[in-house]
C-alpha cells in the first residue's frame, strides 16, 4: 500500500491509499489519518478506487479516523469503494455509517455544503 | 598479472648487459607504455616537481638517487600488472611506495579481479599492497582451479617482494595442518630453519615477537626476527615472519602493517585449504555420483497406479549417496511395499541397496506376505550384512487390493503409521523385530488389518522426524502427526509436499544430517476431496498477508472449476468473502493466540464438490470466548451514533457473515479452525 495525500482546499485532506490495506499496512494508514488534524486539516475524503482489498483492520483504522475528525467537528467520507472493499463495508454494516460518494467532486461538494 | 622484483643492481646490470643505459631503458618503457618515464642520475631533472616524491596522474618510472645514499625505485603498472623494481633502506621509502600503488587510479589491473566484488569502495583505502595482492591471491585460488603446487610460485614471489619492499634478508612462511601435513615457504636454507623452529616456539596469537636470531651463526652480522601467529582457524596452525639485519626497532606504523599482512596470510591459507578440502570433496562426490546413478535406476522410476489404491513416494538424500531406500511393486491384486534405511551412507551402501531390491522383486513372486518376503530378503543379504558389518531397518507392507486386508513387518524401521480416517485415528504400526544383520535369523512378528474407505498407511525414516532446529528441538513425531491428521488431501504427493515444507520450516536453513524417505498408501474414499492445498506460514503481519493472497489465488483458480456455471458477479462475491475470511482469521491468530510473537500456523483448503473448506491450526494461547463472540452492536440504519461505534472487532463479525459454518475448537494444545462455504451455483 502506499497513499497520497492531496489538498483541494487547504482544509480538506484527499488521502488516496493504493494496493491492499491489510494487517500488514493497516497500521501505516491508521497512523496518517490520525496525524492529519495537527496538520490543519478538517475535513477527510478518502478516496478508495485504487485500494484492492482491505480488511478489519483497515475498517478500523478508517472507524478510529471518522472518530477522531467527528470530534474536532469535520467531516470523514469515502469515494468509490471498489466491490471487494464494499464487500468489507457490507459484511460489517459499515456501509450505513460511513457517507460513500461515486466520485471526488460529490465529496468535496458534501464536506463544503455539509449536506452529507 | 605479473609481478616482478629485482635487486637495483641486477636492474642496472641488466640494463647496461643488454647495451642499454638506465635512460634508454625508460625510454623504452615510454614507448612500450605510453606512461611518462624518468630515469636519471645524480641530481634529479628540474622538471620533476621537488615537493613531492610521486606524481599520482603520470604513470611514471623514476629512479630516485639521493647524494647521501644510492636509494631508488622504479615503477611501472597498466592494465596488465605492475612491474616494481626498488631499494629501500628505509621503511618511509616503502610506505611511500605503498600509497603510491593504493592511491592510484591506474591500480586497475590489480583491481580486475575485485571489481565484481561487493566492496569496491574498501579496495581504494590505502592499506597495503602486499596484503592486496594476497587478497587477489585468495581470489583466484577460490575461482581457479589452481593446485597448491601453481600458488607456490606465486608465494615464493611475494615472499620476494616482501623482503625487499622491507629489506629484510628472508622472509618466510609456514603452516600445518591437522598437525600432519606442513608447507613452509621462505627465501633461504636459514629462512627454513626459522619457519620450522617458530612453528613449534609459536608466538602468542595477536603478539609480535621480536628478538635476536636464535640461529645467529657466531661471528656472524646479528640479526634480529620479526615472528606472529597466523590467527587461522583450526586445523590450520601457521607462523608468518622475517629476518632482518642488525639490532632492528619497530615504528608502531610498521608492526600495525605487519599485523595486518599477518592477517592476510591467514585469509590466504583458510582460502586455499578450503580450496582443497572442497576439490577433495568434489572427487568423492564424483565417485559417488556414479554409485547413485547404479541406484537410481534400481529405485521404482513410476508408481503403480490403479483404481481402488493410490501410491506416493519421495526420498531425499542428504548426501549423494543416501542409506534410505524403497519400492513398491504390484503383483496381480497385490500390492507390495518396502521402506529400509542401511546403516552408513557411500558406494558400500548403495550397492547393499541394490540387493535388497533384488531380493524384494525376487521374493514377491512366490512369497505372499510381508513376513514371508522379509525371510526370503534376509536369507538373500545375510551374507553380506555380515560380510560388511553393517544392519539395515525395513518394513514391509503387503496389501491385498481385492480385500484391503494387509500383513506387515518392521525389521528395526521407524513405527509406521495406519490413518484410519473415518475415526480420525492413528494407530502406530511398531517394530516387530530388530535390525537385519543383528542376528542370523530373526524370528518376526507379523500384525493384520483390514483398511477402509479413506485409510492411509504411511512408512517413513527418521530422516522426517529427527529433525533438529534451531532451539535443538526435533519435529518429532507430534509434528509429523499433525499434518497426517489435520487434513485427508485430495493427492497424497500434497500431504508429502506439506511434510516437506514442514520439515524445511523447522529446519530453517541448517543443514540437513540424515536422508528423508516416505510412503504412502490409500484406499480412496468419497470424502476424499477432489482438489486440496496444504500449507504452512510464519504468523507475522506479512506472512498472513502473503499467505491470504495465496490462498485467495488457489481460490480463484479453483472456482473455475467448481463453480463454472456461476455468473462472474457470484464468483467475485464469492472469492471476495472468502479472501476476506481468511483474511480476519489468520489476523485473529497472529494477534491473539499468538500476541504477535512468532509462530506457525498450518493448515489446509479442500475443495468439494459442493464446497470449499478451509482447515487452520495454530499451536499458540486458547482464545478467549469474549474475543471470539464479540460484535459490536448493530446500528440501526438511519441516525448512526459514531461515538459509540467499536474500533475493534469486525474482524470475527466478518468471518461469522463471510462464509457459510463456521467452527473453532481447542484440542490437543492447538487452536483448530474451520471455515465452510458453498460454491456459488448458477441458474439452472
Amino acid at each position: 500500500m502506499n497513499v497520497k495525500i492531496e489538498h483541494p482546499q487547504p482544509n480538506i485532506a484527499v488521502v488516496r491509499p493504493k494496493g491492499r490495506i491489510d494487517a500488514a499496512t493497516s497500521s501505516q494508514f491508521r497512523d496518517l489519518l490520525r496525524r492529519l488534524p495537527s496538520q490543519g486539516v478538517e475535513h477527510v475524503i478518502i478516496d478508495l478506487r485504487d485500494v484492492s482489498f482491505m480488511d478489519s483492520s483497515g475498517l478500523s483504522a478508517l472507524v478510529a479516523g471518522l472518530k477522531l475528525i467527528r470530534r474536532k467537528g469535520g467531516a470523514l467520507v469515502l469515494v468509490g469503494p471498489q466491490p471487494p472493499v464494499r464487500m468489507a463495508l457490507q459484511l460489517t454494516m459499515l456501509d450505513r455509517v460511513f457517507r460513500i460518494y461515486n466520485s471526488l467532486r460529490d465529496a468535496v461538494a458534501a464536506v463544503n455544503g455539509r449536506h452529507y | 598479472m605479473a609481478v616482478m622484483t629485482d635487486e637495483p643492481q641486477t636492474g642496472l646490470a641488466q640494463a647496461a648487459s643488454a647495451g642499454l643505459s638506465w635512460q634508454a631503458l625508460a625510454e623504452a618503457w615510454r614507448r612500450a607504455t605510453g606512461f611518462t618515464a624518468y630515469a636519471w642520475e645524480g641530481t634529479p631533472p628540474p622538471e620533476l616537481p621537488t615537493s613531492q616524491v610521486w606524481d599520482m596522474t603520470t604513470r611514471a618510472v623514476w629512479a630516485w638517487p639521493s647524494p647521501e645514499a644510492p636509494r631508488w625505485f622504479f615503477a611501472r603498472w597498466d592494465d596488465k600488472g605492475l612491474a616494481l623494481s626498488c631499494t629501500t633502506t628505509t621503511a618511509a621509502l616503502a610506505q611511500a611506495l605503498v600509497q603510491l600503488a593504493f592511491n592510484h587510479e591506474q591500480m586497475r589491473a590489480l583491481q580486475t579481479q575485485r571489481e565484481q566484488g561487493p566492496d569496491r569502495t574498501a579496495w581504494a583505502k590505502p592499506l597495503s599492497l602486499s596484503q592486496n595482492f594476497l587478497a587477489v591471491l585468495c581470489d583466484t585460488l577460490q575461482t581457479v582451479d589452481r593446485p597448491l603446487l601453481a600458488a607456490q610460485g606465486l608465494i615464493n614471489e611475494i615472499l620476494t617482494w616482501m623482503r625487499d619492499i622491507f629489506w629484510a634478508r628472508d622472509v618466510f612462511v609456514a603452516i600445518e595442518q591437522n598437525n600432519q601435513t606442513r608447507h613452509i615457504f621462505a627465501l633461504s636454507p636459514h629462512g627454513r630453519t626459522l619457519a620450522r623452529y617458530y612453528l613449534h616456539n609459536m608466538p602468542e596469537p595477536g603478539h609480535l615477537l621480536i628478538e635476536p636470531d636464535p640461529f645467529n651463526e657466531p661471528g656472524s652480522a646479528p640479526s634480529t626476527v620479526i615472528v606472529q601467529t597466523l590467527p587461522v582457524n583450526e586445523p590450520l596452525r601457521g607462523i608468518f615472519g622475517m629476518q632482518v639485519a642488525g639490532e632492528h626497532e619497530l615504528s608502531e606504523d610498521e608492526k600495525q602493517r605487519l599485523t595486518m599482512l599477518g592477517r592476510q596470510w591467514a585469509a590466504f591459507w583458510e582460502s586455499l585449504h578450503r580450496y582443497q578440502s572442497q576439490a577433495r570433496t568434489h572427487r568423492l562426490e564424483q565417485e559417488l555420483r556414479v554409485a547413485r546413478q547404479i541406484q537410481d535406476s534400481l529405485l521404482p522410476r513410476q508408481l503403480p497406479r490403479g483404481p481402488g489404491f493410490e501410491v506416493a513416494a519421495f526420498l531425499d538424500p542428504a548426501s549423494i549417496i543416501g542409506g534410505d531406500f524403497y519400492d513398491v511393486q504390484k503383483v496381480g491384486s497385490r500390492l507390495y511395499m518396502m521402506l529400509g534405511d542401511v546403516a552408513g551412507k557411500g558406494v558400500p551402501a548403495a550397492m547393499l541397496i541394490a540387493m535388497f531390491l533384488v531380493a524384494f522383486r525376487s521374493a514377491i513372486h512366490h512369497a505372499e506376505d510381508a513376513l514371508s518376503i522379509m525371510h526370503e530378503v534376509h536369507k538373500q543379504v545375510a551374507h553380506e550384512l555380515d560380510r560388511l558389518d553393517t544392519f539395515v531397518t525395513l518394513a514391509i507392507v503387503v496389501v491385498d487390493l481385492d480385500d484391503r486386508t494387509f500383513t506387515y513387518v518392521n525389521a528395526g524401521h521407524t513405527e509406521s503409521y495406519w490413518l484410519r480416517w473415518q475415526h480420525r485415528q492413528v494407530r502406530s504400526l511398531p517394530a516387530t523385530g530388530l535390525p537385519l544383520g543383528s542376528l542370523p535369523l530373526e524370528d518376526y512378528e507379523q500384525l493384520e488389518g483390514t483398511l477402509r474407505p479413506g485409510d492411509i498407511l504411511w512408512l517413513y525414516s527418521d530422516g522426517v522426524t529427527e529433525v533438529t532446529n534451531r532451539e535443538g528441538y526435533l519435529l518429532g513425531r507430534s509434528g509429523l502427526l499433525d499434518i497426517l491428521l489435520a487434513t485427508q488431501p485430495a493427492h497424497l504427493e500434497q500431504q508429502i509436499d506439506a511434510i516437506r515444507r514442514a520439515v524445511a520450516l523447522h529446519r530453517d536453513g541448517l543443514p540437513r544430517e540424515d536422508d528423508m524417505a516416505l510412503l504412502a498408501f490409500r484406499i480412496p474414499s468419497p470424502e476424499v476431496p477432489q482438489l486440496s492445498w496444504t500449507f504452512v506460514g510464519g504468523s507475522s503481519m506479512l506472512d498472513v498477508s502473503a499467505l491470504t493472497q495465496q490462498l485467495a489465488r488457489h481460490t480463484r483458480s479453483w472456482l473455475h472449476t467448481f463453480a463454472a456455471s456461476a455468473s462472474q458477479e457470484a464468483r467475485d462475491n464469492f472469492l471476495f468473502a472468502w479472501e476476506l475470511a481468511i483474511a480476519e482469521l489468520l489476523t485473529n491468530i497472529a494477534r491473539h493466540a499468538y500476541h504477535a510473537y512468532p509462530g506457525r500456523i498450518q493448515g489446509s483448503m479442500l475443495a468439494y464438490p459442493d464446497r470449499l473448506v478451509l482447515e487452520v491450526w495454530d499451536y499458540g494461547e486458547i482464545l478467549e470466548t469474549d474475543v471470539l463472540y464479540y460484535a459490536p452492536p448493530d446500528t440501526p440504519n438511519g441516525d448512526v451514533d459514531v461515538e459509540s461505534l467499536s474500533d475493534e472487532g469486525y474482524g470475527l463479525m466478518i468471518i461469522r457473515r463471510a462464509v457459510d459454518r463456521w467452527s473453532y475448537r481447542r484440542r490437543l494444545r492447538r487452536n483448530w479452525w474451520r471455515l465452510e462455504k458453498y460454491w456459488p451455483r448458477g441458474r439452472r
